[in-house]
């Protein structure tokens, strides 16, 4: 494995099985495939942006990444370490040096607890801080995000939604940690309070020299903070590569649908309501086979529906899976 | 004649807090078959305002002042037996989460026929005929077996396109979408979109579209209106206010956009936050947050001022600057 990943994700698969009975009593076993043999790197110091439609899985992913679920096959590999076998005080390690900011800042704060508190939580438990080294710590947290000391003394429910992120944000970076996942940090905010919210997050990047994945179903969000872009659908990465290649010429017929469904805010760029996606994201349950995207996809071929489609890569940057590519159908 | 005219429209709320002024002094108007957009973040009343022009706000707490004249009749003045008429029927609505919006213990055909047959005479098997034609206007494919259906076993998608169904079901001529597309994925929603300015061009229905996307109100509105701190601060064709803002919180509020930017450094940012509702700044309420204040600004508030044909707005910058200003201003109260 290469020294220059800091997290490396092999063939990951996640399935949940749904073990329901139909009123009649009758047992019925499904397979829900939320993830399904995703790899993929993350380089020290770089943003990777995943993006996909609801229900793609890239929750799921980002949950087995820090072990809130446990991988049903695959490996990932944190500095080195494989953690999906790591138990008690190597566990607690890696969650000291992989942080999470959650969607909902509001109900991702304990509503019982002061500012304080709910940032001393993680030194508490990882550090020796204690009394006077660990209030100067606080107070420091407090500030690099934008807010007062004063605001240590309140509680989640004083703040708006946009100070409770940044309260959020404090307790990603409290330990130092050197990679933060971002769960649609900005899905609930507001766009002036969102491009705050942003450049938070790119000065404290540069300031502590962190590592992002950046979860999103905003693809201008994406474009603007990311490196680089995974796009996901139904479990399965389509197409991975530098931001700004994936913007200009995306290869996926999905990844293009996506980017043409985005409506712009510059007058006269119309959106092409033409080559619109039909339907909406088949159950994850019945999965189609083949490739998961060609009953909707505009320029399936036969072999589609039969075989799914293997990794093309194009100059080691990028990788898409579709046969388009893959059997020379487009250059 | 306009199709709705809105006068002064004022909304404020009687809270143990004190009174919440959530719209002060609203002006629009809306036209036959045209698609209004009503741009602002959380808080600036929008939703407030489009509640309130079918009184959808329940009085007390809340006190709807102004006049809102659909076809010339003041709808305020209106007995609720009158409005239910209206309701539904000539003006309806949409609503933000489709989850929601629909009863779960009741059918999809069961709830399209009630509405049909509140507001029209039809036997039964008419008002059964009515809802599949619904079900096949609004793109839903298989329309006989989604009647037998109920809310939880249709995807979000679908459930918006039958809400849309349900409110254009009676012939309506003016429909206010609340946030429609909100809670859906972009594809989802570039659909959903796609449905409304279709249905648009068939049943001529003029579209009151509230967003807090600019995008989406530059992909299907004719005429948008920005609101801020409860008050409408510029107005114009769409395409004329996004490429020349002038009132500077839609400047901001551009520049804020992250379309097409490399680099989250390119982002502006408006400093300050939305200001609290209850207790509103003097004068014009965008001030403590504008890099462009004078001294006017936190005493007087300053009315929309006339820039172009249809193109207004309430800055005393655009006053001074406009060739055919107004030069009137409201004190502030």
């Amino acid at each position: 494995m290469s020294s220059t990943a800091l997290l490396r994700a092999a063939s990951v698969s996640k399935h949940f099985i749904l073990d329901a009975r139909s009123f009649a009593g009758q047992r019925k076993k499904a397979v829900v495939k939320a993830v399904d043999q995703v790899s993929f790197d993350i380089r020290a110091g770089e943003t990777i942006a995943v993006v996909g439609e609801s229900g793609c899985g890239k929750t799921t992913l980002m949950r087995l990444l820090i072990r809130l679920v446990d991988v049903t096959a695959g490996s990932i590999w944190f500095m080195d370490q494989e953690v999906t076998s790591l138990t008690g005080k190597e566990l607690n390690r890696l969650r000291r040096n992989i942080q999470i900011v959650f969607q909902d800042p509001l109900s991702s704060l304990n509503p019982m607890m002061n500012i304080r508190n709910i940032l001393s939580e993680p030194l508490l438990a990882h550090t020796d801080l204690r009394g006077d080294a660990l209030h100067k710590r606080l107070e420091e947290l407090i500030e690099m995000v934008g807010l007062s000391k004063a605001h240590l003394w309140r509680r989640p429910h004083e703040f708006s939604g946009g100070q409770c992120q940044r309260i959020a944000i404090a307790r990603a970076i409290a330990l130092n940690p050197c990679l933060i996942i971002l769960d649609e940090p900005t899905a609930s905010l507001d766009v002036s309070v969102q491009a705050l919210i942003l450049k938070l997050l790119g000065e404290l990047q540069q300031q502590l020299n962190l590592t992002y994945l950046f979860v999103t179903h905003n693809l201008s969000v994406a474009r603007c903070m990311a490196d680089r872009l995974m796009v996901m659908y139904l479990g399965k990465v389509v197409e991975e590569g530098p931001v700004n290649d994936l913007f200009k010429s995306p290869l996926h017929p999905y990844t293009k649908l996506l980017l043409s469904s985005v409506p712009s805010p510059v007058p006269g760029e119309s959106l092409s309501f033409s080559g619109l996606l039909e339907g909406g994201i088949p159950s994850p349950v019945n999965l189609p086979a083949g490739c998961r995207f060609h009953p909707r996809c505009p320029e399936r071929v036969s072999k589609c529906a039969v075989q799914e489609p293997e990794m093309y890569s194009i100059n080691g940057s990028r990788r898409v899976y579709c046969w388009l590519h893959n059997s020379g159908i487009r250059p | 004649m306009n199709l709705l005219e809105v006068a002064d429209l004022r909304v404020t709320f009687t809270t143990y807090k004190g009174l919440v002024r959530a719209v002060n002094g609203v002006n629009f108007n809306v036209k036959e078959g045209e698609i209004i957009g009503l741009v602002g973040e959380s808080g600036s009343g929008k939703t407030v305002t489009a509640l309130s022009l079918l009184r959808l706000i329940s009085e007390p707490p809340g006190k709807i002042e102004g006049a809102i004249y659909y076809r010339g009749e003041d709808l305020l003045k209106k007995k609720m037996r009158e409005l239910n008429k209206i309701r539904g029927k000539d003006v309806s609505m949409i609503f933000q989460n489709p989850g929601t919006a629909l009863n779960p213990v009741f059918t999809i055909g069961e709830q399209i026929t009630r509405v049909i047959s509140m507001h029209r005479n039809l036997t039964p098997r008419q008002a059964r005929q009515e809802a599949l034609s619904i079900l096949e206007l609004v793109g839903l494919p298989h329309p006989g077996r989604i009647l037998h259906t109920y809310p939880h076993q249709l995807s979000g998608g679908m459930k918006q396109r039958i809400i849309i169904g349900i409110a254009l079901s009676c012939q309506a001529s003016l429909l206010i979408a609340d946030e429609p597309t909100t809670a859906l994925d972009v594809t989802i929603q570039a659909q959903i979109l796609k449905l409304l300015l279709e249905l648009r061009e068939r049943l001529k229905v003029a579209i009151i579209l509230i967003t807090h996307d600019v995008g989406v109100a530059a992909q299907t509105c004719d005429r948008m209106l920005v609101m801020y701190g409860g008050t409408i601060v510029e107005t114009g064709p769409t395409a004329a206010v996004l490429s020349n803002p002038r009132h500077p919180y839609t400047e901001g509020l551009l520049g804020c956009l992250p379309y097409q930017v490399d680099n989250v450094f390119q982002l502006a940012t408006i400093p300050g936050a939305v200001p609290d509702m209850l207790d509103l700044p003097d004068g014009c309420s965008f001030h403590p947050r504008c890099t462009y204040r004078e001294e006017r600004c936190c005493e007087m508030k300053p009315s929309l001022f006339n820039i172009a044909e249809e193109r207004q707005s309430a800055c005393f910058m655009v006053e001074r600057g406009g060739s055919d200003v107004k030069h009137s201003t409201i004190k502030s109260s």
